[in-house]
This record gives C-alpha cells, structure tokens and sequence, in this order.
C-alpha cells in the first residue's frame, strides 16, 4: 500500500520538464518558436536548429516580377471575381521594398461584388492589401479578416464594388512598421484569392 | 534437620552463585512506598520550537506540491512529439512554457525548505529529549483491627494485622 502512494506520487510529480518535438508547432510572430527549436523559413513550421532552410519564394511565387509598379502589373489569364470564377495566385514579397502588383478583368456576367483575400504566415513580415482601379486608384484596402488560422497564417480580406467587364489591380506589400525580425525577415509567401 | 541444613545449603550456594549479579531487590519497596521511574516532559518553549518547525516543513512541502503540479500542467499544455498540431507558437505559449519552468523552481525550493524544517525538528526533538525522573508513592500505613459481626447464638469477631 505504502508503495503504490510512494509510485502514484511520483508519477504525479512527474514530468514538469515540456516535451516538444520538431516539427510540431508553426512558426509565431517573427519566426517564434520553443526553445532549442528554429523557425524552418522554408516552411514556417518549428524543427531543430540542423533542420532549419533558409527563405524560400517557392515555384511560381515570383513568375510576374518585375511588377514593381501599376504599368508592370501581371495579368491573370482569366476573368476572376463577382463570384463566377475563384483564381488562386501565389505570390512573395522576398524583401521589404518589394511591391506586388497582379491584373485582371471582371467577368461581364459580375454582380458587382468582389472580394480579395490574401493569406501569409505570422513568422515574417505581415503584408498590406490594396484594390486599385485601372486608373491606379486604391478602391479597397485589407483589413486583418483572422489573425491566426489553424495554419499557423494570417488572412486580409479587401472588398469592392465593381462594374462587368472592369479591370482590377490587386497591390500586395511589406505593411509598414511590420515586425520583420529586427530587419532579418523582411520576407513573405502569400497565396491570393479572388472570389 | 537434613531438610532444615540442605534448604540452608541451597539458599547459600544460590546466593554465592549470583554474588556478581545487580541486586534487584535492592531497592525492594519498604511496604510504604512505591518507587516508579517515568519520561519527563519537554518544556513549552520546547514543545513550540519543534510544532513551528514541523509546521513550516508542512507549509513548504504544500507550497512545493502546489507549484509542482502547477508546472506539470503547464508543462502539458504545450508538450507534443507527433504530428503536427496545427497550433503556432505564440507568446502566449511561450508564457506557458516558461510558466512550467519557473513553478518547477518555485517547487524546487520549497521541497528544499520543507526537507530542512523537518531535518530541524527532527534535530530539535532529539536535542531536546527530557529523560526519565524517579517518582516515590508514599502509601498510607496499614493499622491492625478487629471487626465484629453479630449472628444468631452470639457474634463473630473478626482480627486484621500487618508485618
């Protein structure tokens, strides 16, 4: 009897020390991780210090660049939004001074409501949104929608009127004052969404 | 005569034999008093000085249980070793995590405390055992006496003597 308190005592006491493996946990805000963990830049997922690549665009995230500026935009190959057709982009924002802009048309068929959202990870620099119209006026800016999904990202959502047949640029960018690790991760994947 | 001179022979020749052994009847009770020994008591001060340490080594111990579950529980929290979990870690993880290291300290400590008050008391206790006194019963002395109880036909007399 004196025994099996002295083993359920122990065992109760037990295990104060956390346990966390690689790969476990994404990366937080500014490339946050348990310690004795890194932040993998590759995947924005927490692994051992051996384990950890540097920052990666990923294949196709920067097939528009040069498209620093309005007139340089990349054009999508399809008409996107007012609900008819959803086109997914990747993209990367691989300095702080990087500006992305991406073109398209509306569907003649558009009801008038589009809708934009961009989803990046928290471990590097958050990014802006901006809708603009073909003349390069801002018509919408993002607004924070989820600040920390299950994937460890963070989502804009921008929404704007618009006419059938109108062309849209989408601007995405490093949001000013973001945190970016003391300037050593002024990077960021994101995946945009045109609904 | 040879019964009388053998039971002579044999009380004299047993208390030759135990010549070297403690007299125990030494100090036999007189018939009018009893002689008892018996542990003495700690004083007050003394008595209070082992209860405090007793109770600050029960103090630190609870403090010590308390914060080390405290921190296994934040240690939990934010433990993992398969797959991914699809949680990011955030500050607010990292509070956790550093929750469950700073109650295991504070568990630590007080283990430690708890280990030296008890050490105490036990020190305190031995220092301070009181012993045993002698204690003397005085009895009453016994008087001799006659009762007499009537009866039919006459009376019984009854007699009491000590020697």
């Amino acid at each position: 009897m004196v025994r099996r308190v002295a083993i359920a005592g122990a065992l109760l006491l037990a295990a104060c020390e956390p346990d966390i493996g690689s790969g476990v946990y994404y990366c937080g805000p500014e490339r946050g991780c348990p310690p004795d963990l890194r932040c993998d830049d590759a995947t924005s997922i927490c692994v051992f210090l051996d384990q950890a690549q540097p920052f990666d665009c990923g294949l196709g995230a920067n097939d528009y660049e040069p498209d620093d500026v309005p007139g340089e935009a990349g054009e999508v190959d399809a008409t996107a939004g007012c609900g008819a057709i959803t086109i997914n982009e990747a993209g990367c924002v691989d300095e702080l001074d990087d500006v992305d802009h991406l073109a398209f048309v509306t569907p003649v068929s558009c009801d008038g409501a589009l809708e934009v959202v961009v989803r990046y990870s928290v471990a590097f620099t958050p990014l802006a949104l901006e809708l603009l119209d073909d003349g390069g006026d801002v018509i919408a800016t993002g607004t924070l929608c989820d600040d920390l999904d299950e994937f460890g990202e963070a989502r804009l959502c921008a929404s704007a009127e618009v006419q059938p047949d109108q062309r849209v640029m989408i601007r995405v960018a490093a949001e000013d004052g973001g945190l970016d690790c003391h300037g050593t991760c002024g990077f960021n994947r994101y995946r945009l969404s045109i609904f | 005569m040879r019964a009388l001179a053998a039971i002579l022979v044999v009380t004299l020749g047993a208390g030759a034999a135990r010549a070297g052994e403690p007299d125990y009847f030494k100090n036999a009770n007189d018939g009018s008093a009893i002689k008892l020994r018996r542990e003495k008591s700690r004083t007050p001060a003394q008595k209070l000085a082992i209860g405090g340490l007793l109770l600050g080594a029960a103090i630190s111990i609870g403090v010590g249980v308390y914060y080390n579950l405290d921190s296994r529980e934040a240690a939990n929290e934010v433990s993992a070793n398969d797959d991914l979990t699809g949680e990011t870690w955030t500050p607010a993880l990292q509070d956790t995590y550093d929750r469950a290291g700073d109650s295991g300290t504070i568990a630590m400590v007080g283990y430690a405390l708890g280990a030296m008050f008890l050490g105490g008391a036990i020190f305190a206790a031995w220092q301070t055992q009181p012993g045993e006194e002698q204690v003397t019963i005085v009895l009453a002395p016994r008087r001799a006496g006659a009762t007499v109880t009537p009866m039919v036909g006459g009376a019984m007399v009854n007699g009491a003597w000590s020697w």
